[in-house]
């Protein structure tokens, strides 16, 4: 098979992953947003590295290679608490990659999202490079000869591939399905591929395990490879499986597709139950195939035996089946890798660069579009250049997985700034630098630093490049740990120290603590995400629909726009100036394509923003505690209104009741006054139209007319009086009365009225009754009410009327009972209202018009003194008492 | 043969004039001084007329206008209210009773008599 074969074969395996893509795209929902999807691009972990190297690595080091798998299968239980919110808050957040992550965890600090993109471009660079180096490697040698240099070809057509998958849409916050759906697909093509050849392996070239195994033995030292043999092994071991553990979360290829391509939470589970069956089964026959290349070919690069064993029992269709799984292995890391860095390259190194130079030119321009998607391009380019660069300046001293290891722990140095912001709240801008800082150095002095040396050493003949590595290795030895355990424990002990440090030593600005607490709390915020932030300023409508159609095109702008106005039911036509709200939510949708401090310049370009100190939090908080108490205020003053309310109508019943009472008093009145009008010109006209009547008849009607006419006036006074006691315009002439005499002289009175009726009159007066205040003429025409009333009403036949007085506490109080039994319980509690017996006494009246006992009342109460009714030991009993006179 | 008015009524010198009026102008009299006497005499008396006050102690003037009007027996006797109640409603209730003419106190004793005898030609 020539090399233009080999060639051929790649393109079309390209063109079919690009054809998965472009259909999976088409179809999105059904096909690439599953959990099983999900957990096989998480498989991308998985590269040339694997597919080729573990054996070689087994060849060398025995079962040691499983330390890359073991960090992550040890940690699968805890993806469900960490992974999960590295979900939650990306997608809540916008984010579109790791360095995005870190810097808007850290106050959206532009410097440290660039320091963030560095370390991933310095760290991931030679792992591309050693991805382009397993395919040359593998091309060659599955090419039967070599006439030219393919490496070339290889690397134009990736980057081709790299910027069709990874940089055709603008938003890189947007999922990518298509790309997600080929790198599960590739997923698959090198599992089957590496099984095939295991199984080819196992039961073709050798007659099963036993078989294998038992000539392993045999020819083998099995000491060296089947054991952990001395500290410094298990240091090994321990050392990496961390820093694998942190890769797999962490690396811009492994961030891409487990946090910003994720779908939904729920996946995590189905990739925690896949992840270890894929991992599992992905190692079974690196050791068979390990031994069975010592065995058959012990000359053979050790890397590449995968490739190498097939073709040696001339099995070419199998071994070009191996150099695809080889190839997808390869292809799906640079895709993915390219894709993330070049998004960070861009948004953290390139536009704040174009931002920051010419600002103002910038404002003007409206084809960001094409800007970013030209840098992104050239992100890609500017990638698998120096990734080439790398690969031809690679010498074949290192094996595959010493350069996987060093880009693993350069990643590693931001596991303490990115784990810690998402759990510990106090971890500071200042504190993540110095930590990434701090342990980036020590990478560079341990790992990178010696072999450049080495290199430089091997062109310039010159011993002093030297110098470096002499140096790294003793201290080292010193150590007694491999330069990669010492290599990490260093960097990541300097990094955690400085880290916790500064976090302690340095405050947090009042954006970080609103930032980490959104970070660390993401459950209670996500849901609410959009009214939790606290950012202040004004924009017009216009203004973020005009810079966000720079960025994200016409059609996506008005998508976008609308699904944020569905959401929250806003109307743009109707108040074109947006709050807070929207102007964040534009900031996240630009956060997504040029990196949260791009967005933050880009908006700021129009919206009056202004920065929030933590001055401006505690006046936020004090206006709507104000706002609080003056609500409170308008609560009470609204509830005085409406008793106020209830009392005016209440009076304003109170006045009408009042009106009723006087038109009915006045109804009363008149009434009570029909009668004696009646008789008297009844018999007047009488009178005069029979002149016959004799003399008797006629001095009869006369004496009615007069006593008519007496009951008329009487009750005209009566009426008089009452008026001026209800007015107030009764005066009283007030005086020291001994009642005694008082009631005395009026039970005298009584004679007359009683005439020859059967009326016992009983007197009880206490000898030592004292005077009272009070006018005299008033309280002789009670007496008297209350006495002619006795007369009326007791007992018809055998009359009663018993009359007390004595001193009770400072008053006099003075009793007229009578036998009768005119009054009723239900009476008593109306018998002192006007005209209150004409409408509800028995028996007829002899004179009086029901004002007598509410004069009485009137008159007692002027006193200051009491009056009242009751019904005791078959009587009824009048009461008044007045206060005694005091000088 | 003489015609027979009922006076109801609680008043004793109204009462006395009426009677004085009516027995001048040849009708035979009777007299009740309160709801119950007036009930009781017309269980047994079908006067031609009754001259009815309405405010009294026990049964007032509205409730007997009521049982004459309902007691076929008394059909032909008239019913005229002599009352201090001058409100229009009052009156309006008297005619709705089936009173046959309701005159306010104080009254005209020959504008009376007047309405009276028309009422009994009729």
């Amino acid at each position: 098979m020539s090399e233009w074969m080999v060639l051929v074969i790649a393109v079309i395996y390209l063109l079919a992953l690009f054809f998965i893509a472009f259909q999976s795209e088409k179809y999105f929902a059904r096909f690439s947003n599953n959990g099983f999807v999900y957990a096989l691009s998480l498989m991308v972990y998985c590269t040339a590295w694997t597919f080729y190297g573990s054996v070689g690595y087994a060849s060398t080091d025995g079962i040691n290679f499983l330390a890359i798998y073991t960090g992550p299968l040890i940690t699968i239980p805890f993806w469900w608490l960490v992974l999960r919110k590295m979900v939650r808050v990306t997608k809540t957040m916008r984010i579109s990659s790791i360095a995005d992550f870190i810097s808007i965890r850290y106050g959206k600090n532009g410097r440290l999202g660039t320091l963030v993109a560095v370390a991933c471009f310095v760290g991931i660079i030679p792992y591309i490079a050693l991805q382009l180096k397993a395919i040359d490697n593998s091309v060659s040698i599955i090419s039967e000869q070599i006439s030219f240099d393919s490496s070339v070809f290889i690397v134009i057509l990736l980057t081709v591939f790299a910027i069709l998958f990874g940089a055709r849409n603008v938003d890189a916050n947007q999922r990518k399905p298509g790309l997600i759906s080929a790198i599960a697909f590739e997923s698959l093509v090198k599992l089957f591929a590496f099984l095939s050849v295991g199984v080819f392996v196992v039961y073709g070239l050798f007659n099963g395990w036993f078989d294998l195994f038992s000539q392993a033995a045999e020819k083998l030292d099995m000491n060296q490879l089947s054991t952990l043999s001395g500290d410094g092994d298990f240091a090994d071991w321990f050392f990496i499986s961390l820093v694998s553990a942190i890769a797999f979360l962490l690396l811009p290829r492994q961030f891409q597709v487990g946090s910003v391509e994720a779908g939904k939470e729920e996946h995590i589970l189905t990739a925690m139950r896949v992840a270890p069956i894929y991992l599992l089964l992905i190692n079974l026959f690196v050791v068979p195939i390990a031994f069975a290349g010592l065995i058959l070919s012990p000359d053979s690069n050790s890397d590449f035996q995968v490739l190498s064993l097939p073709l040696l029992s001339g099995n070419g269709l199998l071994a070009m089946f191996v150099f695809l799984g080889g190839f997808s292995a390869a292809t799906s890391m640079i895709l993915v890798s390219t894709t993330a860095l070049s998004t960070m390259m861009s948004n953290y190194v390139f536009i704040p660069l174009i931002l920051k130079s010419k600002k103002e030119e910038a404002a003007e321009r409206t084809d960001y579009h094409n800007i970013l998607l030209f840098w992104r391009r050239i992100s890609i380019v500017i990638i698998m250049l120096l990734a080439f660069s790398y690969f031809k300046f690679l010498t074949s001293k290192e094996s595959l997985v010493s350069i996987g290891i060093i880009s693993f722990i350069a990643v590693a140095q931001l596991a303490p700034a990115f784990f810690g912001g998402l759990y510990w709240k106090r971890a500071n801008n200042k504190a993540a630098t110095a930590a990434i800082i701090s342990g980036l150095s020590i990478w560079f002095l341990f790992l990178v630093l010696p072999n450049i040396a080495l290199e430089l050493s091997d062109i310039f003949h010159n011993a002093l490049f030297e110098a470096p590595n002499n140096i790294v290795t003793a201290f080292t030895e010193h150590m007694g740990l491999s330069r990669t355990s010492a290599s990490i424990i260093m960097s990541l002990m300097a990094n955690v120290l400085l880290y916790v440090y500064f976090s302690l030593a340095t405050n947090q600005s009042a954006k970080e603590v609103n930032q980490a607490e959104l970070f660390v709390d993401i459950y209670k915020y996500s849901k609410s995400y959009d009214s939790s932030v606290a950012w202040r300023g004004t924009a017009y409508f216009p203004d973020i629909k005009s810079l966000l159609n720079q960025f994200i095109g016409k059609d996506r702008t008005d998508t976008v726009l609308d699904r944020y106005a569905r959401r929250h039911g806003i109307d743009w036509d109707a108040n074109p100036k947006v709050d807070a709200r929207v102007i964040s939510y534009a900031e996240r949708v630009l956060t997504g394509i040029i990196g949260p401090s791009s967005a933050r310049i880009m908006v700021s370009n129009v919206v009056e923003e202004e920065e929030i100190g933590l001055n401006d939090v505690l006046n936020i908080l004090q206006e709507s505690q104000e706002a609080l108490r003056l609500n409170r205020e308008l609560q009470l003053k609204s509830q005085q209104l409406a008793k106020a309310t209830e009392k005016l109508t209440s009076a304003n019943a109170k006045l009408q009741e009042f009106s009723d009472l006087k038109n009915e008093f006045l109804y009363t009145v008149t009434h009570e006054l029909r009668t004696p009008i009646t008789s008297i010109r009844a018999m007047a006209e009488l009178l005069e139209d029979h002149a016959e009547m004799p003399n008797e008849e006629r001095a009869q009607f006369v004496g009615n007319i007069i006593y008519e006419a007496e009951r008329m006036t009487k009750l005209i006074s009566n009426v008089l009086d009452l008026e001026k006691f209800e007015s107030g315009n009764q005066q009283l002439e007030r005086a020291a009365l001994d009642l005694k005499i008082l009631i005395k002289e009026e039970v005298q009175a009584l004679n007359p009225l009683i005439g020859n009726r059967n009326i016992e009159v009983k007197t009880e007066i206490n000898s030592h009754l004292e005077p009272v205040f009070a006018d005299e003429e008033r309280i002789r025409q009670v007496i008297t009410n209350l006495l002619s009333n006795a007369v009326k009403y007791c007992d018809q036949n055998e009359g009663l009327i018993l009359i007390t007085a004595y001193c009770q506490d400072d008053y006099v109080k003075v009793n007229v009972s009578n036998n009768g039994s005119g009054i009723k319980q239900e009476d008593i509690s109306n018998i002192f209202d006007k005209f209150y017996q004409v409408k509800h006494q028995s028996v007829k009246k002899p004179t009086g018009h029901g004002l007598g006992l509410a004069i009485c009342k009137n008159i007692i109460e002027m006193h200051k003194g009491k009056i009242g009714v009751e019904l005791a030991y078959g009587m009824v009993r009048f009461s008044f008492s007045l206060p005694v006179y005091r000088k | 043969m003489k015609k027979k008015v009922l006076i109801v009524d609680d008043e004793p010198n109204i009462v006395m004039s009426l009677e004085y009026l009516m027995r001048k102008n040849e009708f035979e009299v009777f007299i009740a001084r309160n709801g119950a006497e007036a009930l009781e005499l017309l269980s047994g008396k079908v006067p031609d007329l009754i001259l009815l006050d309405i405010m009294m102690p026990d049964v007032d003037g509205y409730e007997i206008c009521l049982i004459v009007k309902q007691n076929p027996r008394l059909i032909h006797t008239k019913v005229v209210f002599l009352s201090a109640k001058s409100k229009i409603t009052d009156i309006e209730k008297g005619y709705d009773l089936g009173a046959d003419l309701y005159i306010t106190k104080p009254f005209s004793t020959r504008a009376l008599l007047k309405s009276v005898n028309e009422l009994l030609t009729d």
